[in-house]
C-alpha cells in the first residue's frame, strides 16, 4: 500500500476545550488512486491530511507512505519527505505575490532533480499565456492552476489538496477538478483531496468519510464519472 | 534559487522603507565615518607635519638666553635645542602677532603657500589671521609700525592650538596669532622691544629624560649680571641690595653680640658681689634671731620676778606709813598717812608747828623724806616692772621679726644665687652668642656667596610637549570625536539592524501562510532563511559600502568645517584606515547578519502549520485587563500591545533620536551657559597678570595672587592646568567670604564641575616646574565660570608659596591701568572673555545643527517606517473599521493615537534618561577644554526639545494619516484570511 494510516489519534486543548480531532483513525491507499476525504467541519479531515503531509504531528497510531513510516521522522526529515514526496494545493493558493507564474512553479522545480516539463505542464493547466503574471493578476481559478503546477512541477508521488475549490466558483471549480482528473491520469500520480464538495466524490476511486474523528464511511468508487460531468 | 527573484520586487514594492532604512543607514553610517575619518585625517596629517616640522619634545624659557657653550653643553647631555624667542606686537586692528625669527631644526614652519621670509621686510604669518584679515601673499601687514611683506602663510607644529596663554580656553585669530620673520630682522626687533621672552624648544636625543633635562636647566649656571630685561634687572639688583644689606646686619648683630657678652660679664661680677653680701647678711640675721631669742628668754624671766618685786616694795611702804601714823598717834598729831596723801599730812603738820620746833620740824622733814625716798623706790621699781614688761613684749616681737628678716635674707641669698648662677650661665651664653655670632657672620657671608647665589634660577618655565595645549589639544578633540562617533555609531547601526529585522519578521508574517506553503512543499529553514536574510544584507551591504564612501568623500568638508576653522595646521592628507573601512562596511554586515538571523531564523522556526494558519503567540500583555476604559483609549491600547514589538523599537529608536537632540541641544546649552556665566561672573573689567609688578599698585586697583598649577584629570588621565588665585576679602570683585584655615581655598563652579570636586574633598594642586605638590580642602564651591580658577585668601597664599607679605602679580580693576608693558603678562579684558567664550557658539554651531538635524531625522524616519508598518499590518482591522462606518478622523485616532502613547512614554523616560546619560558623557566630549562645562540646559530648552518631538510627531501622524487614507474599503475582500 502506498499510504497506509494505522490507528492515529490527534487531539487539541485542554481541560474544557480538550477536543480528540483524530480517534483512532485507520484507513489505506493504493499508489495511482485518487482519493477524497468528506466531512463536515471540524470533522478532522484537514488534520487527517495535514498528518499525511508532516505538517501536523499525531499522538499515536502511525502513518507509512511508500514504506516511509513518517511519525518516527524529525522536522528535518519530514522536510526531505515533503521535498521529495508530496505536492501541497491550498485552498487560498499561497502563492508568492511578488512572483510571476512561471516563477511560482519555478519555487518548487528548484527542490528536485527531476521535474516535469514546465511549458508542458503550463500548457496542460493553460498557464503559458499568463506565466509572467503576478499572481494579483490572476483570477482565482488561475491562481489555483499555478498552484496545482506548482504541487506538480517536481513530480510528487502523493498530492496532497486541501479544500482545492473551495474558494473557486463553480467553472473555477471544475475546472480545476478536471485538470485534477487529467494529471491523475497522466502522471498517475497519487492524490488525496479534502473537500466540503460531496460531488467529488463520483470522479476519485477512493472516497473516505470521516464524522467525529473516526471513519463513518470508506469505499471505493466502481463508477467514475468525468470530472467534466459533475454537478453540482 | 527563483525565490530570490523576489527580493528586487519586494523592495521596488517597498522603496519607501527599505530607502529610508538604506538612508538612515547611509547617514549614520557616512557621518560616522567622515568624523573618524576626519580624526584619522587629522592625526595623520599631525603625526606627518611633526615629523616633517620636527616637533619639539618640550620648551622651557629663561631669563638669560643660554651662551653657545650652554647650548652645546645641553646638546652633549642629550637635548638638542633650538632658541624659539619671541615678542608680543600689534598687528592689524589690535591684534597681537606673537613674532619668531625663521626656525631651522625645530618646530619649523610648515608653508601652505610661498616662502620663508628672506628679507628684513617679509614676514610669513599663520594661515588663519591670513584669511580672517583678508592678507594674501605678497600683500603688506603693518606689524609695530613697520610694514612688512607677506612673504608666506603657513603654520607651526607648537602652535596647532594658537594661544597666547596655555590657560586660554580658545584661540581668537583677531585677537592673536603667530608670524616668522628673518633672524636680522628679529634681532633688530629685539633691540628696540624690552618684553622679549627666551624661549627654548627642545628635542631629546639620547637617554636624557625631561624631568632630568628640567632638573639640568634648574641647576645650570647663568650670569645673572646679563640679564637685560629691566624690570628683571630691578628685582635682581633689589635681591642684591637684599644681600648686601644682610651682610651689614649680620656685621652689626656681631658687635651687638659683643657687647652684650661685656654687659653680661658686668651683670655676673655684681651678682657675685651680691651673693657674697646676701650670705653674710643670712649670717647676721641667724646671729640676730638667736640674740632675741636670749633677750626675750631673760626679760622673761625678769618679768615672772616683777609682781613679787612690786608686792615687797609696796608691802615696805605700807610698813613705813603704819610706823609713821605710829609715831604721829605717839606724837598725838591726830593725822593718819597714806601712800596718797602722806606728804600734804605732814606739810601740814610741819606748818601747824611753832617753827621754832625745830626737831620736831625736823622729824616731820625726816619722815617725810623718807616715805618720799621709798615713794620714789617704789614708783621706779614700779616703771621697771613695766619697763621690763614692755621689753619682753618688744623682744618678743623682735624675736619674731629677727627669724622673718633671717628667713628674707636666707630667700634672698637663695635667690642672689640663683641670680648668680644665671648670670653666670648668661654671662656664658653671651660668651657662646659672641662667639656663634663670629660663626653665623661667617655663615651668612658663605650663605650669601653661595646661595643667594642659587636664588637666580634661569629657568622660568619648563613644559613637556604631551602636557601643552597648544600641541595636543587638537588630537585629543579628534580623538575624543573619533570614539564619541564610533560608539554612537554602533548604537545607531545595532537600532536600524533590529528595525530591519523587524520588518523583515513583518514581511514573514505578511507572507506567512506563503512560508507554510512552501515548507510544506518542502522547502527547509535554511533555505528560507538565507532567502529572507538576503534583502536586509543586501540593503545594509549597499548602505554601509556607499555610507562609508559618502563618509570618506566628507571628511575635508568636516574638517574644514569644524577642526581645520579653529586649529592650525596643514591642509589635510587624506587616508583610508582598514579599521574604518571595516568599521564602515563590515561592522553593519556583521550585526545586521547577526541581529537579523537571529531574529529570522526564529521567526521562521515556527511550525508549517501555524504559519498556514497565520497563528501567532498572543503576548501576555495583549491580555490585560482594561477595566472600563473607554473604547478609543481601549481600542489604542490594545493595538499599541498588539504592535508592543514595534512599539518597543520605535521607543528604542526614539530614544536614540532623543538622547542625540539632547546632545546636541546640551552643547547648546553648555556655550550659552558658559558665555553668559562669564559675563555675570568676571566683575571686573580689566585682569592683567604681570611678570614684573611694581612695587606700588596702581590706585583704584585690586592687588591679587595669580599661581599656574595643575591638577590631575581623571577624565583624560593626565593633569590640568589651573589658576590658584589668591585675593582678599576687600576685592570688591569678588561676593564670597575668604575666612577659614589657611589650607581652604574655594573653587570656583567651573573646577568643581570639571573635577567633579565638592565641598569637604581634598585636592592635590601641582607645582610643575618646582616639583612640589600642595594640598588644600574644598571649603566652598563659587561661581566663576571663565577658566579653571581656586580661590584662597592672599595672605595664606603668600604664605603657603613663601612670598612676601606684600606680594602680588595680578591686578584687577573697573578701568584701563597705566603700567609699562614690559611689566605685563597678560591683559584679559572682560570683553575679551566674552568675545572668547562667543567663540564657541559659532566654533560649535555645525556639530550643533548637524546633530540635532541628525536626531529629528532619525525620529522622523524611525517612526514613520515603524507606524507605517504597524499601519500596514493592520490594513485589514483598518479596512473593516472603514467599512463599519468610521470616519478618517476616527480610523486615524483609533490606529495612530497608539503611537501618540508611544511618543508620550518615550519622551517622558527619554528625556530625562537621556539627559542623565548626557551628563555622564559630555565631560569627557569636553574633557579638553580649559573650562567647566557642564551639560546645561535652561527650561526653555526642554521646551524646544518637547516641541520638536511633537512637532515631529505631527509631521509623521500627518503623513502616515495619508497612508491610512489609502487603504481601501475592499481590502477586506482581497483578505482571504
Amino acid at each position: 500500500m502506498f499510504v497506509e494510516i494505522n490507528k492515529i489519534k490527534k487531539s487539541y486543548g485542554e481541560g474544557e476545550s480538550y477536543v480528540q480531532v483524530l480517534k483512532g483513525l485507520s484507513t489505506y491507499v493504493e499508489k495511482g488512486q485518487t482519493c477524497v476525504i468528506l466531512g463536515p467541519s471540524g470533522s478532522g479531515k484537514s488534520t487527517f491530511l495535514n498528518a499525511i503531509g508532516g505538517l501536523d504531528d499525531i499522538e499515536s497510531g502511525s502513518i507509512n507512505i511508500d514504506s516511509l513510516e513518517i511519525t518516527k521522522l524529525n522536522s528535518k526529515e519530514l522536510s526531505l519527505y515533503r521535498r521529495e514526496y508530496l505536492g501541497f494545493i491550498f485552498q487560498f493558493y499561497n502563492l508568492v505575490p511578488n512572483l510571476t507564474v512561471k516563477e511560482n512553479i519555478q519555487v518548487c522545480e528548484y527542490l528536485t532533480k527531476e521535474p516535469l516539463d514546465l511549458n508542458e505542464l503550463m500548457d496542460i493547466l493553460g498557464l503559458t499565456e499568463h506565466q509572467n503574471k503576478f499572481p494579483s493578476q490572476l483570477s482565482g481559478g488561475q491562481q489555483q492552476r499555478c498552484a496545482i503546477a506548482r504541487a506538480l512541477i517536481k513530480n510528487p508521488k502523493l498530492l496532497l489538496c486541501d479544500e482545492p475549490t473551495g474558494a473557486l466558483d463553480y467553472k473555477a471549480a471544475k475546472e480545476i477538478l478536471i485538470l485534477l482528473e487529467a494529471i491523475n491520469k497522466k502522471y498517475g500520480t497519487t492524490m488525496l483531496i479534502v473537500s466540503h464538495n460531496t460531488a467529488i466524490k463520483d470522479m476519485v476511486h477512493r472516497v473516505i468519510k470521516i464524522k467525529d474523528g473516526q471513519i463513518s464511511e470508506d469505499y471505493f468508487n466502481t463508477s467514475l464519472i468525468p470530472a467534466s460531468q459533475l454537478e453540482w | 534559487m527563483i525565490l530570490n527573484k523576489r527580493i528586487l520586487r519586494e523592495l521596488k514594492d517597498n522603496w519607501v522603507r527599505y530607502s529610508a532604512l538604506a538612508f538612515l543607514i547611509i547617514i549614520s553610517i557616512g557621518l560616522v565615518v567622515s568624523q573618524a575619518g576626519s580624526s584619522d585625517a587629522i592625526f595623520y596629517t599631525l603625526d606627518t607635519n611633526n615629523e616633517k616640522n620636527q616637533l619639539e619634545d618640550g620648551e622651557f624659557s629663561v631669563y638669560v638666553p643660554f651662551t653657545t657653550t650652554q647650548v652645546q653643553e645641553l646638546s652633549n647631555k642629550g637635548a638638542k635645542i633650538e632658541d624659539a624667542f619671541y615678542m608680543d606686537l600689534p598687528g592689524i586692528d589690535d591684534s597681537i602677532l606673537r613674532v619668531f625669527k625663521n626656525r631651522e631644526n625645530i618646530n619649523t614652519v610648515q608653508l601652505d603657500g610661498g616662502r620663508l621670509a628672506e628679507k628684513t621686510d617679509e614676514i610669513v604669518l599663520e594661515k588663519h589671521y591670513v584669511e580672517n584679515f583678508g592678507v594674501n601673499i605678497g600683500g603688506t601687514i603693518t606689524v609695530n609700525q613697520k610694514e612688512y611683506t607677506v612673504t608666506g602663510i603657513g603654520s607651526s607644529p607648537d602652535y596647532i592650538n594658537v594661544l597666547q596663554n596655555v590657560s586660554d580656553v580658545l584661540s581668537d585669530f583677531n585677537k592673536f596669532s603667530i608670524a616668522f620673520v628673518t633672524e636680522e630682522e628679529f634681532n633688530q626687533l629685539m633691540q628696540k622691544d624690552t618684553t622679549i621672552e627666551y624661549n627654548y624648544s627642545y628635542k631629546i636625543t639620547g637617554d636624557l629624560t625631561d624631568s632630568e633635562l628640567k632638573d639640568y636647566l634648574v641647576d645650570m649656571d647663568f650670569d645673572e649680571t646679563a640679564v637685560t630685561n629691566k624690570y628683571m634687572r630691578e628685582i635682581i639688583d633689589e635681591i642684591e641690595k637684599g644681600k648686601k644689606d644682610l651682610s651689614g646686619g649680620v656685621n652689626k648683630l656681631v658687635d651687638g653680640t659683643q657687647s652684650l657678652a661685656d654687659g653680661t660679664r658686668s651683670l655676673a661680677d655684681g651678682t657675685g658681689s651680691l651673693a657674697n653680701g646676701a650670705s653674710e647678711l643670712t649670717a647676721g640675721t641667724s646671729e640676730l634671731a638667736s640674740g632675741t631669742d636670749s633677750l626675750t628668754a631673760g626679760l622673761e624671766e625678769l618679768q615672772a620676778n616683777n609682781g613679787t618685786i612690786n608686792k615687797a616694795a609696796d608691802e615696805i611702804f605700807q610698813a613705813l606709813l603704819a610706823q609713821a601714823n605710829s609715831e604721829f598717834e605717839k606724837m598725838g598729831a591726830g593725822v593718819i598717812v597714806t601712800s596718797d596723801n602722806y606728804s600734804t599730812v605732814i606739810n601740814a603738820l610741819i606748818s601747824s608747828i611753832d617753827p621754832s620746833d625745830s626737831a620736831s620740824i625736823l622729824t616731820l622733814n625726816t619722815l617725810k623724806g623718807q616715805l618720799d625716798g621709798y615713794k620714789a623706790f617704789k614708783d621706779g621699781l614700779q616703771t621697771y616692772t613695766s619697763g621690763v614688761e614692755s621689753a619682753y613684749t618688744g623682744s618678743l616681737e623682735l624675736s619674731e621679726g629677727a627669724d622673718t628678716v633671717n628667713e628674707g635674707s636666707m630667700e634672698l641669698a637663695k635667690g642672689v644665687n640663683i641670680l648668680n648662677s644665671g648670670t653666670a650661665k648668661l654671662n656664658s651664653g653671651t660668651t657662646e652668642l659672641n662667639s656663634g655670632m663670629g660663626e653665623f657672620q661667617s655663615e651668612v657671608s658663605k650663605f650669601i656667596t653661595d646661595n643667594m647665589d642659587y636664588q637666580y634660577v634661569n629657568l622660568i618655565t619648563f613644559s613637556e610637549a604631551q602636557d601643552s595645549q597648544r600641541i595636543t589639544i587638537c588630537r585629543n578633540d579628534a580623538a575624543t570625536m573619533k570614539y564619541a562617533a564610533l560608539m554612537a555609531g554602533l548604537i545607531i547601526i545595532t537600532l536600524l539592524a533590529y528595525m530591519i529585522s523587524v520588518f523583515m519578521i513583518h514581511t514573514i508574517d505578511k507572507e506567512s501562510t506563503v512560508i507554510g506553503a512552501l515548507y510544506a512543499m518542502g522547502y527547509v529553514k535554511k533555505e528560507l532563511r538565507n532567502h529572507f536574510m538576503i534583502l536586509p544584507m543586501v540593503i545594509v551591504s549597499l548602505a554601509s559600502i556607499l555610507g562609508t564612501v559618502i563618509g570618506f568623500l566628507l571628511v575635508g568638508g568636516n574638517i574644514e568645517m569644524s577642526s581645520a576653522v579653529y586649529y592650525s595646521y596643514p591642509f589635510y592628507t587624506m587616508v583610508y584606515p582598514p579599521y574604518l573601512l571595516a568599521y564602515g562596511i563590515l561592522l553593519p554586515i556583521f550585526i545586521a547578519f547577526i541581529v537579523n538571523y537571529i531574529v529570522i531564523d526564529k521567526k521562521l522556526s515556527m511550525a508549517p502549520l501555524k504559519l498556514l494558519r497565520r497563528e501567532k503567540k498572543q503576548h501576555k500583555l495583549a491580555n490585560v485587563d482594561l477595566k472600563n476604559m473607554g473604547f478609543i483609549n481601549r481600542y489604542r491600547i490594545r493595538q499599541l500591545l498588539r504592535e508592543i514589538r514595534g512599539n518597543i523599537t520605535m521607543f528604542f529608536g526614539l530614544f536614540i533620536a532623543i538622547l542625540l537632540m539632547m546632545l546636541g541641544f546640551c552643547i547648546y546649552g553648555s556655550v550659552d551657559s558658559y558665555v553668559n556665566n562669564t559675563t555675570k561672573d568676571v566683575k571686573y573689567d580689566y585682569l592683567y597678570i604681570l611678570k614684573y609688578p611694581p612695587k606700588t599698585a596702581p590706585v583704584d586697583s585690586y592687588k591679587a595672587y595669580s599661581k599656574p598649577l595643575s591638577a590631575y584629570l581623571d577624565l583624560t588621565g593626565g593633569d590640568m592646568d589651573v589658576t590658584l588665585q589668591g585675593i582678599d576679602d576687600a576685592n570688591p570683585y569678588f561676593d564670597f567670604s575668604l575666612e577659614g584655615d589657611k589650607k581652604e581655598v574655594r573653587i570656583s563652579d567651573s573646577v568643581a564641575d570639571k573635577f567633579g570636586y565638592r565641598v569637604g574633598d581634598q585636592i592635590i594642586l601641582n607645582d610643575k616646574l618646582e616639583d612640589r605638590s600642595y594640598s588644600f580642602t574644598v571649603k566652598e564651591i563659587v561661581n566663576f565660570a571663565s577658566g579653571l580658577y581656586i580661590f584662597m585668601d592672599i595672605k595664606d597664599m603668600r604664605d603657603v608659596f613663601d612670598q612676601e607679605d606684600d606680594y602680588y602679580n595680578t591686578l584687577m580693576s573697573d578701568h584701563e591701568l597705566a603700567i609699562e608693558d614690559g611689566r605685563i603678562d597678560t591683559v584679559i579684558t572682560v570683553n575679551e572673555m566674552i568675545e572668547a567664550s562667543k567663540q564657541m557658539y559659532s566654533v560649535l554651531s555645525g556639530t550643533i545643527f548637524a546633530i540635532v538635524g541628525a536626531s529629528i531625522i532619525l525620529f522622523v524616519i524611525v517612526m514613520y517606517l515603524l507606524l507605517k508598518m504597524m499601519i500596514d499590518k493592520s490594513t485589514f482591522s483598518i479596512s473593516l473599521i472603514k467599512v463599519f462606518g468610521y470616519n478618517e478622523k476616527e480610523v486615524k485616532k483609533l490606529y495612530l493615537g497608539s503611537a501618540f502613547y508611544t511618543v508620550v512614554i518615550t519622551a517622558i523616560i527619554a528625556i530625562p534618561v537621556s539627559k542623565m546619560i548626557v551628563n555622564k558623557v559630555y565631560p569627557y566630549l569636553v574633557s579638553y577644554v580649559s573650562a567647566g562645562m557642564g551639560a546645561n540646559l535652561s527650561p526653555l530648552l526642554y521646551l524646544f526639545i518637547v516641541g520638536i518631538i511633537f512637532i515631529s510627531y505631527l509631521i509623521v501622524n500627518f503623513m502616515a494619516g495619508r497612508h491610512l487614507k489609502k487603504i481601501s474599503l475592499v481590502e477586506i475582500l482581497k483578505d482571504r484570511e
